[in-house]
């Protein structure tokens, strides 16, 4: 086959590709380094909403690029949806201590069921802290003020009330790799509209 | 709001109602719980928040960037003998934090840095605009000007705008002119302050920036008398509301005597 005709069964591929691409996705993008252009980890705060479009450029056998295909444009965590990123990672066990809660909340539980996955849940929050450090600075206020409930409310028994404002609260991260002060804002916000303190709870307080 | 259904709250009661922990703000609570009155604050209460806590915690805050661990926090905080209020702002906030950090969460030694500096950062977030949303733009005689939220930068550190440098310029504020119209009730407050058999060194400062805001009217003045003459100007904003909540009972206390505010203490 001719260069100029691989060319074009490439153009072929890309285009169908790019026409199921909704199909294929999620999970194309399997790894944070398969998007080697970008750096997430210079990207602003502000990018937690941004949309970033993924292109295809098709070279011809001189080196000059012949044509570009367009794939869509997508938000961070759709790009790292199924990758190994610390900050998608986090983001999954947000969802997955909101879905628990979520759960529990739907399944209209007794108080003794409830208070068995109130504890599950406060394990996992306590799990988080292999994450301080290590994303960033917006991920570390999230954990502490995660910690902060859970220290707050993990001696006493929960009731259906707080698991449901503390699922509502993840709920305003959900699809946010990365955190501005607006997204913070509006997890505490409804953090201490639901009565959770972010205080610090000292020992004798 | 009728000025009787209001209650101001001092920088030291705003400071403990807004940030650190439960036990510090229920007392600020219950102090105006007694009082039946809605807590405010004036412009110029926010001004000393933001000029004294607020900046020491930003530059705590920046500090924690180069320590690695607690001990080294401590070092620091000892060495701040020099600087009283800076080390007295970093020490309740390490109080604060080691009292309530461990709780069976056993972080190792560079998560707790990191919890630590998310601490500090919640407290200046989220104290700072805890301390606005009480705000009563009513009560800002003396024209003290709005300030912007802090902003976090690249570096990983806050900055604060915070305009000191137009701080004693006539035109910039209602200083002078306030001090013009209230002179008889400042210079009773000086007056008063020097009867007291016993003054330490912030109130033999007082006394003497008192005079130096009233004696001349309309001319720019040292922005360091403004500061020191806080407590008075905090206490006239007072005047004809319903209390002035305050921790710092030792030099209010005296001057709303004077001035016939009902100060009434949080502890």
């Amino acid at each position: 086959m001719s260069t100029a005709s691989q060319t074009e069964q490439t153009e072929k591929e890309l285009t169908q590709l790019s026409s199921d691409w909704h199909q294929h996705f999620p999970g194309i993008i399997r790894s944070s380094r398969d998007i080697s252009a970008f750096d997430h980890t210079s990207a602003n705060m502000e990018s937690a909403e941004s949309k970033f479009g993924l292109y295809a450029v098709i070279p011809s056998d001189g080196g000059k690029s012949s044509g570009v295909v367009s794939f869509g444009d997508f938000n961070l965590s759709q790009f790292y949806y199924g990758s190994d990123s610390l900050a998608v990672a986090f983001n999954q066990q947000l969802e997955d201590i909101a879905g628990t809660l979520m759960q529990a909340s739907r399944e209209k539980l007794d108080s003794v069921q409830l208070n068995v996955i109130a504890s599950t849940v406060w394990v996992k929050i306590k799990e988080l802290k292999e994450y301080l450090g290590r994303i960033s600075d917006e991920h570390d206020e999230v954990i502490t003020s995660l910690f902060t409930v859970c220290m707050e409310h993990r001696a006493y028994p929960v009731n259906l009330h707080e698991m449901s404002s503390l699922a509502a609260a993840l709920q305003t991260l959900r699809n946010k790799v990365r955190f501005n002060e607006t997204s913070l804002n509006a997890f505490e916000d409804t953090l201490e509209a639901a009565g959770f303190s972010l205080r610090f709870a000292t020992q004798n307080g | 709001m009728a000025d009787g259904d209001i209650a101001l709250l001092e920088t030291s009661a705003v400071i403990d109602l807004c940030f650190w922990d439960e036990k510090t703000a229920s007392k600020v609570k219950s102090a105006l719980e007694a009082t039946g009155a809605n807590g405010v604050v004036t412009p110029y209460v926010l001004f000393e928040l933001a000029r004294s806590l607020l900046h020491y915690l930003i530059l705590f805050h920046a500090k924690c960037r180069d320590l690695d661990t607690l001990s080294d926090v401590i070092a620091f905080a000892e060495r701040l003998f020099m600087k009283k209020y800076y080390q007295g702002a970093v020490l309740k906030a390490l109080e604060v934090f080691v009292a309530s950090a461990d709780k069976n969460f056993q972080l190792n030694g560079e998560q707790q840095m990191s919890a630590l500096r998310a601490f500090l950062r919640l407290n200046i977030r989220r104290g700072w605009q805890s301390a606005r949303r009480m705000n009563d733009e009513g009560l800002n005689s003396i024209l003290c000007r709005d300030l912007p939220d802090p902003v976090y930068t690249k570096d990983g550190a806050y900055s604060h705008d915070l305009p000191k440098s137009d701080c004693g310029r006539r035109d910039n504020c209602g200083l002078r002119p306030y001090f013009a119209l209230n002179k008889s009730h400042f210079e009773a407050v000086r007056n008063g302050l020097r009867q007291l058999a016993k003054r330490d060194t912030e109130t033999e400062a007082r006394i003497k920036s008192l005079r130096l805001l009233y004696k001349v009217d309309n001319r720019d003045f040292i922005a360091d008398d403004c500061y020191r003459c806080g407590d008075a100007i905090i206490c006239h904003e007072a005047i004809g509301l319903k209390a002035l909540i305050t921790k710092n009972i030792r030099h209010i206390g005296p001057i709303g005597q004077i001035l016939g505010v009902n100060v009434v203490e949080c502890r």
